[in-house]
């Protein structure tokens, strides 16, 4: 990483649906102050605000501390993380759905095959609800790399992307 | 049946049609809904009901001013394309290759290589 761009960006979030938005556009904002490559801001508020979706949508609202809920944008010239944390219930099928698919988007070839074989799969079974597109699209059009974790009940997910 | 728009909070789908011509839907804004399904789904279930009755059956879907979608509305996006497919409606979906968000979902949308789904950029 450069040292002569430095940023970070951390802010605790309230699990509402139109905060969503108003981070992916303060992120995007933001990045395009530091970068020359729209695109590029583009893309890491893409990360952003899918990460976001997840959290608000499958997150554990009802019985937990809302101050876990937290969104890190960091880095420097070369590549930023993107990193969202947020409290999950441990046994819930859609947190084993999340780490399942971020397991599956490792095993194929490239980000472009994982997130092209959802779109096909999503097409042929005609899927109602739920899509499961949002990691593989950031891994695709993010390029980038995703790693998920759980710890104590909070679960993270860290993204870095390069420039 | 009438071709209506559909207004939404952040994004609007306008639609076009002139006699003999396909039907033009613009995409426009931020669709970034929770569930985009239930918004979209009504919407393109009256465009297919619409596009049977006119004469010229060819649907045109305009995103190049489209400022961001959601996963969530791509995935609808692509349930509708078989849809389309079996109402024999051919679908043109344009966009901006100068954006690469845009060119990226849809090079990958024309590789899923859905006959008479066709992607096309628009230059300039």
């Amino acid at each position: 990483m450069s040292q002569d761009i430095c940023f970070r960006i951390e802010a605790p979030i309230a699990p509402n649906w139109p905060n969503i938005e108003l981070l992916r556009t303060s992120v995007l904002n933001c990045l395009a102050s530091i970068f020359q490559d729209s695109s590029f801001c583009d893309s890491v508020s893409m990360i952003t605000s899918e990460l976001l979706e997840n959290a608000v949508k499958y997150g554990d609202w009802d019985d937990s501390d809302h101050s876990f809920f937290k969104l890190r944008v960091s880095g420097g010239e070369d590549q930023v993380q993107v990193h969202v944390s947020n409290p999950v219930d441990a046994g819930s099928a859609d947190l084993k759905s999340l780490l399942e698919t971020v397991e599956q988007i490792g095993r194929f070839e490239n980000p472009a095959l994982a997130y092209q074989n959802r779109l096909k799969e999503i097409a042929e079974r005609g899927e109602v609800g739920v899509s499961r597109l949002g990691l593989p699209r950031i891994a695709f059009e993010g390029n980038c790399d995703i790693k998920a974790e759980v710890v104590d009940g909070v679960l993270h997910i860290r993204t870095l992307s390069r420039n | 049946m009438p071709l209506h728009s559909l207004v939404a909070d952040n994004f609007t789908l306008r639609v076009r049609h002139r006699g003999g011509g396909p039907v033009e839907v613009c995409w426009l804004g931020r669709v970034d809904a929770r569930v985009p399904s239930a918004l979209l789904e009504p919407f393109f279930a009256e465009l297919l009901q619409a596009v049977r009755e006119l004469r010229s059956r060819e649907i045109h879907f305009r995103f190049e001013d489209l400022e961001h979608f959601n996963s969530s509305t791509i995935a609808a996006l692509v349930k509708f394309l078989d849809q389309a497919l079996l109402a024999k409606a051919p679908l043109v979906l344009y966009y901006d290759p100068d954006k690469r968000w845009q060119k990226m979902t849809f090079e990958v949308i024309r590789r899923l290589g859905r006959a008479g789904i066709e992607t096309r950029p628009v230059e300039g």
